[in-house]
């Protein structure tokens, strides 16, 4: 039904088939708890849970037989960007830093914070795609860890069920993605690839997606017995505030230049 | 990497870890992965697959939707997600050609014991069925009630499988559930994963070895014989297997728990009834230990006073 790992206890059974030492496993299920913390609640549009995603990412990389630190990094690949610390903010910062770092050790956390800046345009993909040799090993397997996620994506249609822009660029990453896969020498990977995309690109949905969910990105849906945190909403007040204020005052400043340029000038 | 076998056993394999070859050459399957859905995905195009109609695909999304609801961030013991859980025991319904409403009540067949209702109180109760009454329907409800009410403890499994011939239509399709629920827990080794110890790791096989037999039969003598099928070897995986034990999970919670994410907090009320059950068991808990003591103090007061007055004690 499906090549790869949607739970912990089948990520830890492949883990254990596939040879990893009890101290490899530990680190892993130390990072499953940080996920389970940070991602619980977090769904993707297509309605499937971010923990199996990032289990899934885990479970690709664990297939390729990838040194334990970069499949726990795949556990926690998103983790900056979806992560929910508890402080209302998105992205990287010090103090999130080191709190990964004594957690999982800095090695886990380096491939973490390199995950965000692999944007398709980067210089990093580029190298890949040119001369793959040049890259060193964090990139390496930071990229390893992006091809991986799209795999995930793609393998069971979840990026179908994005609005069609979102979808059309995964699609066509994935295929860059196969040809840097490739050059790294992953040739079975790629054809697993290609031929998720192939399958994606002529899927039907099973079924249609409801119409209130978010198709840009993941969406979290919070117990029915908790609140947000109070200070968690001021501070969205605030910012939500903030940003009508510039809005209302950029406004006012251009109504003010258009009827008089010079005085503004 | 070549592909050696795509099926064992008549089964499906999904990966290349499925397959261990032993020391004697012969495979033998693990479980690493399997057959049935864990995601919403999966199911829904399980579903396709075994030819459910686009409106009962439809009518599956809608239950599901309402079990995200009730079911997000719970997880079970071993760190599993509840969710998947769900899915896991709808697709088995599914992977039976169970009927629609059949495979719905899976997706939701806990949702009494453990669906977080935003309520204070526990369990069953007449606002919760008529709220789920509203979403899922009359039939789907109703499942999902009986197998709340479907009393799981070792004296009455033996009790059911005693008077089989009791059960009527509806009943019969509660305890198919049930079965699916017990084949899901113990596909992954759940169960194992639970155990914190290698003498409670020996307890569980020791249980399910009793326990396992009799689900096999139950099912048999119902008249799910593919299920039967399924499950008997699963058990006896369960009850030979070897698993080191790694505290997998270092949550010391015996039942399914919530994981609130951390921008969130638990309702004052929830709280304050939470903290007042606490305190009331907590002080149970203590009372019965006086209680305890005191028997036993006042047991050994009076060995002694009735040694103090007997004549022997005299001389």
């Amino acid at each position: 039904m499906y090549p790869y790992a949607q739970t912990n206890i089948q990520l830890f059974n492949q883990l254990r088939h596939a040879g990893y030492s009890q101290m490899e496993l530990r680190l892993v299920r130390d990072a499953y708890e940080l996920a389970m913390e940070l991602f619980t609640g977090r769904f993707l549009p297509s309605g499937k849970s971010f923990v199996a995603h990032v289990v899934g990412t885990a479970s690709i990389l664990a297939s390729l037989r990838l040194p334990a630190p970069v499949v726990t990094a795949g556990l926690l690949h998103n983790i900056y960007d979806a992560g929910d610390f508890g402080d209302g903010r998105h992205g990287t910062s010090t103090a999130r830093r080191r709190k990964m770092r004594r957690v999982l050790g800095p090695e886990v956390e380096t491939y973490a914070a390199r995950f965000p800046k692999l944007y398709w345009q980067s210089q990093t993909i580029q190298l890949a795609r040119e001369d793959p040799d040049k890259l060193d090993a964090i990139d390496r397997n930071s990229l390893l860890i992006l091809l991986a996620d799209h795999l995930e994506h793609l393998v069971d249609c979840d990026l179908l069920y994005y609005d069609k822009t979102t979808a059309g660029n995964y699609i066509d990453n994935s295929k860059i993605a196969t040809e840097i896969a490739e050059r790294l020498g992953l040739f079975q990977f790629a054809t697993e690839m290609r031929e998720a995309i192939r399958k994606a690109e002529c899927a039907e949905l099973p079924v249609t997606p409801p119409e209130h969910r978010s198709r840009k990105g993941a969406f979290v849906i919070a117990p029915e017995s908790c609140r947000k945190r109070i200070s968690i909403v001021l501070r969205q007040h605030l910012i939500d505030a903030a940003r009508d204020y510039r809005r209302k005052l950029l406004k006012a400043i251009r109504v003010v230049y258009e009827k008089e340029p010079d005085t503004v000038t | 990497m070549t592909m050696l076998a795509g099926r064992f056993q008549g089964k499906r394999l999904n990966s290349p870890s499925d397959v261990v070859v032993k020391s004697d050459g012969k495979p033998y399957r693990t479980a690493a992965m399997h057959t049935y859905a864990q995601t919403s995905l999966q199911l829904f195009s399980q579903l396709r697959a075994e030819g459910y109609s686009d409106k009962e695909r439809e009518r599956i999304s809608e239950v599901y939707a309402v079990a995200i609801r009730l079911f997000a961030g719970i997880y079970l013991p071993s760190g599993k997600m509840f969710l998947d859980h769900l899915v896991g025991t709808a697709s088995i319904l599914a992977s039976l050609h169970a009927p629609v409403e059949i495979v719905a009540a899976g997706l939701l067949h806990a949702a009494y014991f453990f669906g977080d209702f935003g309520s204070i109180q526990k369990g069953i109760s007449k606002a919760k069925r008529a709220e789920l009454r509203g979403v899922v329907g009359d039939e789907v409800e109703e499942y999902v009630a009986k197998y709340d009410r479907l009393l799981w403890t070792w004296e009455n499994v033996q009790k059911v499988h005693a008077n089989l011939a009791d059960l009527d239509a509806v009943d019969r399709q509660v305890l198919l559930i049930r079965l699916a629920n017990e084949l899901e827990h113990q596909l992954d080794l759940g169960g194992i994963y639970y155990a914190e110890s290698e003498k409670e790791q020996k307890e569980h096989q020791i249980n399910m070895s009793a326990y396992g037999p009799m689900l096999v039969s139950m099912a048999e003598r119902v008249g799910f014989f593919s299920l039967a099928a399924e499950m008997a070897p699963v058990f006896k995986n369960v009850v030979s297997v070897q698993v080191p034990v790694v505290p997998w999970i270092r949550s010391k919670h015996q039942v399914a728990y919530l994981v609130a994410p951390k921008s969130y907090r638990e309702r004052y009320s929830v709280m304050f009834w939470r903290k007042l059950s606490e305190s009331y068991q907590f002080c149970s808990k203590i009372r019965n230990r006086v209680n305890l003591a005191y028997g036993k103090v006042s047991k050994r007061i009076r060995r002694f006073l009735r040694r103090l007055s007997s004549p022997t004690s005299k001389a």
